[in-house]
């Protein structure tokens, strides 16, 4: 075997040496990503990167085996993955007779995380060398660590090889332990790192060839340094005959790339990955109506009538001129809530409904403002509201905006010369319409709620109607509710419900999810208030979400320009019925296990009543490379005392990718599988998708296990993330559309 | 079975959706709108062409147009002007889609999506002198809505007089032609321009997505 693999190392280098002498070299062809979902070959890794930022799904399937990754490029060099594992006749030839522990699953599954980390680019002579660690947390069954290099032998042929360790990448045709022997794997509650695993045992090396036929079309050829020494040994899910591979993959256009494989001499595999840039767009651009264009003011000297004030002392100034900009602004969702002013300056005050970069927002009502208000208006300052609260106050000059409507660089000198300050907290409320005032908006639409990774499959899915309606009494004052019914659901199937130590505040989520139809969300009133020029408060009252209802109040103090914001919130919870409707009484069938309520089993710990004070001190920093950190700190739903740190990679068009850990003081054995809470965020604007103005985004929540230890209330509306878009730096981070 | 009704349901959901919240359920929203474009496309690929624009039909118009041609989606508009801000004027569509034109050079778009943000073209003068070479710059905004200005190296020729027919009426005008690199190709804008030194008829490059608008002005 050695002898084999020596050789195939001395065929590497020597094609490696040849692509030197060629003198050819740059990364001319797509970096492609293997049936893992990481950048590589076929199940092989390589030494490339995607393109920054750049966040993939792969859904790979050969054999018995089939894998579904989400991948994300964190940073240029930095990839990680997370990934959900499905083995099918996992116990077929070994239950019976041994049925027990991981011998009861018919099918296996698992959920496993990589990080990935170039060390090297490519470049003329060198190659992309990328140093990785697989299932580097967990129960590790997938778990390898690896260094591979790739190398552009020509425009369209490259070549990896490299270098494995663990029971994967180090189980077939081993060279020997370079580092030393592999300490035995200890799995506990899972969701340990492995550290001491890491690059010790038997290293095999591995590699391979990757073709570009044409822009389309590529052909991939490997060696692979897997055994699969527990699906096609132990447990001969598949016969594993050879260590090559063989793939060709079709790109069909930016988005996606399907491929078919011969896998290790006797399996056909296939797999689709969907590629998604947050840096890009669908189509290009945001399409939406052209704005009103500058109206330039007459010269003062040939009409001097137009830039006379004693349009001030008239009553219906006010009124006529709040309602000339809200009919301009209508068409773009934007809502002129009151204006003052005096012979030089107008003061608006605006609601932003729709326009996802919240600059635009600001351009198109000063654009507006040019078309409405009298030529001796010099001074415009628009303050945008949320939720009742003025945030910040943008002065502009209006000769600034007739002057750079048309400059290359409108964009950067706007705003070299606009103010962007903290707004008061109580502002001149001037003339407002009476009509604004109370308001109800409704609808009615489709809903849809997901539960994945129960054991029994991936997900499971209910999809259905959901009736949303706010009414805002007052500025701030705001009642709100959201009731569901489902049509058509599987979440009525029972998964495995492990024994547990903590209230279940989460992991009855079954019993929410099956009794629960139809379902009172949340129903509360919040009224929220800006207490200073940076400090915003909020309190919310009622079914604050699905599980839990009460009081919830927070406090944030958000310094103006600057990088950084601390908030506290204290709520006095009590846990909901899994009916949803009004009632707190918790029946005992929500406790049930699969090891406590059922016929022959010990009765569960069932208190029919459940309440906790919870609540967090937070910080909030957002670092200026796109990244931003969020610390809390404090009591959780279960009474759990901890923190939770969360790390999230922002892009200017509102993408958000990030992951998050909490421990608490719950032990991992008492926490259950996964040890403790942490999870992955995927935030995605619809605008960016779908190419039309919308301040609506998907946020999406991946928890590989769902635990009671180290959760926090889902109240809706909290502030940091409220009005975070309209200080200072999120308001210029998309400052390009101002002008749009 | 059971899978299929629930993507069924799934997409009927998602085609639904009604209320007073002009926001909520833009998903629900911008499917449908997703669905009826492509078929709509779809129509218009079989659908007669449009009916042809004459003179007798310009008269009609009250107001001064011009006759817009935007190539790569085969869609064609009047434009009339609604405002000049200094030596540039803003010409819209009804359905409000704008653009600005400075001594009859596009130098901005808004409302076709991948909009030309702001440009600097050739002045009257430098159009009209064969040979004479200028840079231009395009500001476009990236996927996060950061400007990006791109810089184009470009030169003029005239290519002689030529007798244009610009709806049912010859004109007698020279043919500008202006290359410039973009550094990634180059592109070619035309201009025909009568002896008054008007732009007649011209056919300029936005940017890449957008491609080629083609301009004639139907003022006598």
């Amino acid at each position: 075997m050695t002898t084999k693999s020596f050789s195939a190392w001395r065929f590497t280098s020597c094609l490696m040496a040849l692509g030197f002498f060629a003198g050819i070299a740059g990364a001319e062809t797509r970096p492609t990503l293997n049936m893992y979902g990481a950048t590589g070959l076929i199940d092989m890794p390589s030494g490339e990167m995607q393109p920054d930022g750049m966040l993939t799904t792969t859904t790979s399937h050969f054999g018995p085996i089939s894998r579904t990754t989400l991948s994300f490029q964190i940073t240029p060099r930095l990839s990680g993955s997370f990934r959900f594992l499905g083995i099918r006749d996992w116990n077929k030839k070994l239950c019976p007779p041994d049925c027990n522990g991981i011998n009861q699953f018919k099918t296996y599954y698992d959920r496993s995380f990589d990080l990935r980390y170039q060390v090297l680019r490519e470049g003329r002579y060198v190659p992309s060398v990328t140093v990785g660690l697989q299932d580097f947390v967990g129960t590790g069954i997938l778990a390898s660590e690896y260094v591979v290099a790739t190398k552009h032998l020509s425009s369209d042929l490259k070549i990896s090889a490299g270098l494995g360790w663990g029971p994967r990448l180090g189980s077939y045709g081993s060279i020997g332990a370079p580092f030393g022997t592999r300490p035995p794997l200890v799995i506990g509650s899972g969701g340990n790192f492995n550290v001491g695993q890491w690059f010790r045992g038997p290293a095999a090396p591995f590699g391979g060839l990757e073709w570009q036929v044409n822009d389309n079309w590529t052909f991939k050829a490997e060696y692979s340094s897997d055994a699969y020494a527990e699906e096609a040994g132990l447990r001969r899910t598949f016969d594993r005959k050879s260590p090559f591979n063989f793939g060709l993959e079709y790109q069909r256009n930016d988005t996606l790339r399907v491929g078919a494989y011969y896998m290790y001499g006797s399996e056909i595999g296939i797999a689709a990955h969907l590629f998604l840039n947050p840096k890009k767009r669908a189509g290009g651009g945001i399409v939406g109506s052209a704005p009103d264009p500058v109206a330039p003011r007459p010269s003062r000297s040939a009409n001097a009538a137009a830039w006379g004030t004693g349009w001030t002392e008239d009553a219906d100034a006010g009124p006529v001129l709040r309602a000339n900009l809200a009919k301009r602004l209508k068409d773009d969702g934007i809502e002129v809530d009151s204006i003052t002013y005096d012979g030089r300056t107008a003061q608006v005050r605006i609601r932003n409904a729709r326009l996802d970069a919240e600059a635009q927002a600001i351009g198109r009502t000063a654009r507006a403002m040019t078309r409405v208000m009298p030529a001796s208006i010099e001074q415009f300052v628009i303050v945008p509201m949320v939720n009742g609260m003025p945030v910040s106050q943008v002065a502009i000059r209006r000769s600034d905006l007739e002057q750079l409507e048309f400059d290359t660089d409108a964009s950067n000198k706007l705003l070299d010369r606009v103010t962007i300050v903290s707004a008061p907290a109580t502002l001149n409320d001037g003339y407002r319409d009476p009509e604004v005032f109370p308001r109800l908006t409704w609808s009615l639409g489709p809903s849809a709620r997901l539960r994945l990774f129960d054991q029994n499959a991936p997900f499971k899915i209910g999809v259905g109607l959901e009736l949303n309606a706010k009414y805002e009494v007052t500025p701030g004052l705001i009642l709100s509710g959201r009731v569901t019914k489902m049509l058509a659901s599987n979440l009525g199937d029972r998964p495995p419900i492990p024994g547990r130590k903590l209230q279940p505040v989460r992991s009855a989520n079954y019993f929410y999810d099956s009794l629960g139809d139809p379902a009172i969300e949340n129903l509360s009133l919040s009224y929220y208030h800006k207490l200073g020029p940076e400090v915003y408060g909020r309190v919310s009252l009622g079914y604050l979400e699905r599980m839990f209802g009460g009081i919830s109040t927070e406090v944030l103090w958000m310094p103006t320009n600057r990088r950084w914001a601390i908030g506290a919130e204290v709520n006095y919870v009590a846990q909901r019925a899994p009916n949803q409707q009004f009632g707190f009484t918790l029946p005992a069938q929500m406790y049930d296990t699969d090891e406590c309520g059922d016929a022959g089993q010990p009765a569960c710990v069932s208190p029919s009543s459940y309440r906790v004070l919870t609540g967090h001190v937070s910080g909030y920093y957002k670092f200026n490379n796109g990244f931003h950190a969020q610390v809390d700190v404090g009591r959780y739903l279960a009474g759990d005392v901890g923190a939770t740190l969360s790390l999230k990679r922002e892009f200017e068009n509102g993408w958000k990718v990030g992951a998050f850990v909490t421990k608490t003081n719950v032990s991992a054995a008492d926490f259950g599988s996964g040890s403790f809470d942490k999870g992955i965020t995927v935030e995605i604007p619809f605008a960016s998708i779908l190419g039309k103005p919308s301040r609506q985004t998907r946020s999406n929540l991946l928890r590989p296990f769902g635990r009671d230890g180290g959760q926090k209330l889902d109240v809706d509306g909290r502030l940091y993330e409220t009005v975070r878009d309209y200080r200072q730096d999120g308001l210029t981070e998309q400052w390009g559309r101002f002008w749009k | 079975m059971k899978t299929f009704a629930l993507i069924a349901a799934t997409i009927a959901m998602t085609l639904g959706g009604c209320g007073n919240d002009p926001e909520s359920f833009a998903s629900a929203r911008m499917v449908q709108g997703l669905v009826k474009e492509k078929t709509a496309s779809a129509r218009g690929a079989a659908a007669a062409p449009s009916p042809k624009l004459t003179r007798a039909v310009l008269s009609q118009v009250l107001t001064p147009v011009m006759l817009v041609n935007l190539e790569s989606r085969a869609q064609q508009a009047l434009i009339g002007q609604v405002e000049t801000n200094g030596d540039v004027e803003t010409w819209s569509t009804v359905d409000d889609v704008s653009i600005s034109f400075r001594h009859g050079v596009v130098v901005a778009t808004r409302g076709l999506g991948p909009d030309l943000m702001a440009a600097a073209g050739p002045s009257g003068g430098q159009l009209l002198s064969s040979g004479s070479t200028f840079t231009r710059v395009h500001t476009t905004l990236n996927g996060l809505d950061q400007p990006i200005k791109r810089q184009l190296a470009c030169t003029t020729s005239n290519q002689g007089t030529q007798t244009i027919d610009i709806v049912e009426v010859a004109f007698k005008a020279t043919h500008i032609v202006e290359t410039c690199d973009t550094g990634n190709g180059s592109i070619q804008n035309d201009y025909w321009i009568d002896s008054a030194g008007k732009i007649r008829k011209s056919r300029q490059w936005i940017g890449q997505e957008i491609g080629f608008l083609v301009i004639e002005d139907l003022r006598r």
